[in-house]
């Protein structure tokens, strides 16, 4: 009973933690489109009732790093802002699949060639969707909400802050508590490692059991194509791989309320099945393909555990290891953001307990007419201000890929003390810190790989195929370190330190 | 009375927990490694000694011996990154190995038997000179070894 309770516990805290950055990333844009660029620029931003409309919502989904978490209270603005009802769910649907890191990631990952067939898939299906929804619905939109114009100066940096944490105390998080909902009844519903053979290349149901699984699961852009790319790599189905891409990442539970409480059941469902109906169209039109040639094709996959159950049914102290599970999941960067998301959660709640009539924010926007006399200062319209602060968040995140993919020589240094680690910790028989090391190991190499390719130094093919040894004998050390197999893992643990030194020595004669 | 909706439910969700979880080793083990794998290199090279030295009648732990060379074949630069030889080594076992390999996938697509396929343009000479680094490395192996010993 432990396993069925602690098991989606710890699913649902690792999607929390995991969707913090994306999530206040959300309800930035959200007040930036509430308070900077205001119901009309944001109606223009999207094209207005053009034909623009849903090419601009599908750039602008694929700019904006957030997941489908942080989509819902942008939705929420777009909503009130009078765009039509397909543009914001071809947006809701996009933006959470690509952003500029995961796509660079996957660049390096995956056959160019395949991500622009799954961009240019992505774009199609929210094109259908649009089209035909807006058609069968026409007038699916609301009236834009009135709203005072936000004064320059501080209060409009206030106003903005403001906002963001009036997003995070909104009907919007409670959304995103049903869409963690929807990640825990996954986890309580798959056993461990259920879905490991649920992806080989030749099972015609992979993409239509990746779609009833997809649909509940929460991918953030980044864990999505490392998972696609990892599909690829091992030669699995590339319909389930494109099915967990667009369902996995774009659509949960709380997008999925949302809709039935704007626009109802009827028009929900509409979408909802005319999505699946597309999805697996392209999925079994890609399947073959696009399959790699020259790859072994496995028929187990290790990309989906992270939706089932992280305990076996027979695991003893479960508490003591759903806490260590979770805190082994979480990256730095996520606690960072996931404080700063409870700092606006609670200071959301504060307005919305002690200030019920929004005299803060009535104060805010209340027009200073002296400052301009006073000061030299430029006045930026608003909209110059939303331009520079969406590309900026946009720059922001491509100047990060420099900072979080170091140069090849930190992360060989990092590498190689991880090595350390690994192959005392599987001499010491620590299985559970061995698998948690694999992981890490694998992930710096993934890393490495963009790092080379960030700085214009493309690993040549001897190095890529040293590369895929040594990560071949690495998840042989995994498969070992589950089954606590000691004479397989000392095989395979020596066998890893040798491919890493190989691998390594490779990367010098650049 | 019982419910039949719930029960239905905790039967499906019985089924899954006591389903099969976990793969079997064996089966595991042949995902990774075909039967007709080659440890090394040089088992690959050995073999294929054994192969283009033969008829068909020859034994393969493969659907056939001609699959066995082919797959041999294309595995090579893979089993060469996985040993101590140098990249320009790699470079030139890789640039014949991906085209007779290829080739080696369109003669048995057409149903070529091993004595067509022994007979593609450059495998003999290519496979002489995989044998002769491997020879050469493996002395050197053995020489070291042998210093190692001493020491």
């Amino acid at each position: 009973m432990d396993v069925l309770f602690w098991g989606p516990v710890v699913r649902i805290c690792q999607a929390a933690v995991a969707s913090a950055p994306t999530l206040v990333i959300g309800w930035l844009i959200a007040a930036i489109f509430e308070r900077i660029l205001g119901r009309e620029g944001t109606f223009q931003l999207f094209g207005g009732r053009t034909w623009r409309q849903l090419p601009y919502a599908w750039f602008l989904g694929m700019m904006l790093p957030v997941c489908s978490f942080g989509v819902i209270p942008i939705m929420m603005q777009m909503r009130r802002s009078g765009i039509s009802g397909g543009t914001i769910i071809a947006f809701g649907l996009t933006a959470p699949l690509f952003n500029p890191i995961s796509v660079l990631y996957g660049l390096t990952l995956s056959d160019p060639f395949t991500l622009f067939v799954f961009c240019l898939g992505s774009l199609s299906v929210i094109t259908v969707i649009g089209v035909v929804w807006d058609g069968i619905f026409p007038s699916n939109w609301l009236d834009p909400e009135l709203l005072p114009p936000t004064p320059y100066g501080l209060r409009r940096v206030a106003a903005v802050a403001l906002s963001m944490a009036e997003q995070a105390f909104s009907r919007s998080t409670l959304y995103i508590l049903f869409a963690l909902l929807g990640v825990g009844l996954l986890a309580g519903l798959l056993p461990a490692g259920i879905l490991q053979h649920s992806a080989g290349s030749d099972d015609l149901t992979a993409p239509l059991t990746m779609c009833g699984i997809a649909t509940l699961a929460y991918v953030t852009p980044m864990v999505a194509i490392v998972q696609v790319a990892s599909m690829f790599q091992h030669g699995n189905s590339i319909g389930a791989s494109f099915t967990l891409l667009v369902m996995g990442t774009g659509v949960n539970l709380g997008l999925i309320m949302w809709s039935v409480k704007e626009f109802g059941l009827k028009k929900t469902l509409f979408w909802f099945l005319l999505l699946i109906a597309v999805v697996l169209a392209i999925s079994y039109g890609v399947n073959g393909p696009l399959h790699p040639k020259g790859v072994q094709s496995a028929d187990h996959t290790h990309a989906f555990d992270g939706y089932c159950n992280p305990f076996v049914l027979n695991a003893s102290n479960v508490s003591a290891s759903a806490l260590q599970t979770v805190r082994d999941s979480s990256k730095l960067e996520d606690l960072c953001a996931g404080i700063a998301a409870i700092v606006l959660l609670v200071i959301g709640w504060l307005r919305h307990r002690f200030d019920p009539l929004q005299k803060m924010m009535r104060f805010l926007m209340k027009r200073n007419g002296g400052v301009a006399k006073v000061s030299n200062d430029i006045i930026l319209p608003n909209s110059v201000i939303a331009a520079v602060t969406l590309v900026g968040l946009v720059l922001a995140s491509i100047g990060a890929c420099f900072l979080y993919y170091q140069p090849v020589n930190e992360i060989k240094k990092e590498m190689t003390a991880l090595q350390a680690d690994l192959f005392s910790s599987v001499a010491g028989r620590e299985w559970d810190t061995a698998a948690f090391l694999i992981v890490q190991q694998e992930d710096w190499t993934h890393k490495l790989v963009v790092g080379q390719y960030l700085r214009r130094q493309s690993l040549n093919r001897f190095q890529k195929m040293r590369m895929k040894v040594f990560l071949s004998k690495l998840e042989l050390l995994e498969h070992a370190c589950e089954d606590k197999d000691a004479t397989e893992a000392d095989h395979w643990n020596k066998q890893v330190n040798v491919t890493l030194n190989r691998f390594k020595k490779s990367l010098e004669s650049q | 009375m019982s419910k039949p909706v719930p029960s239905l439910f905790l039967w499906l969700l019985l089924a899954m927990l006591v389903g099969c979880l976990s793969t079997p080793k064996e089966e595991e083990e042949e995902v990774h490694f075909p039967p007709h794998w080659p440890v090394t290199v040089f088992a690959a090279s050995e073999r294929l000694k054994q192969i283009s030295s033969s008829d068909s009648s020859i034994e393969s732990k493969a659907i056939s011996v001609e699959r066995e060379l082919v797959d041999l074949v294309a595995w090579l630069p893979e089993l060469v990154a996985d040993s101590d030889m140098t990249k320009e080594e790699f470079d030139r076992v890789d640039s014949w190995a991906s085209k007779l390999a290829s080739d080696g996938e369109t003669l048995l697509s057409k149903g070529a038997k091993l004595a067509e396929l022994l007979r593609m343009d450059g495998l003999q000479e290519s496979l002489i000179e995989l044998h002769q680094t491997c020879d050469s490395y493996a002395a050197k192996k053995a020489e070291d070894e042998a210093k190692g010993e001493v020491k």
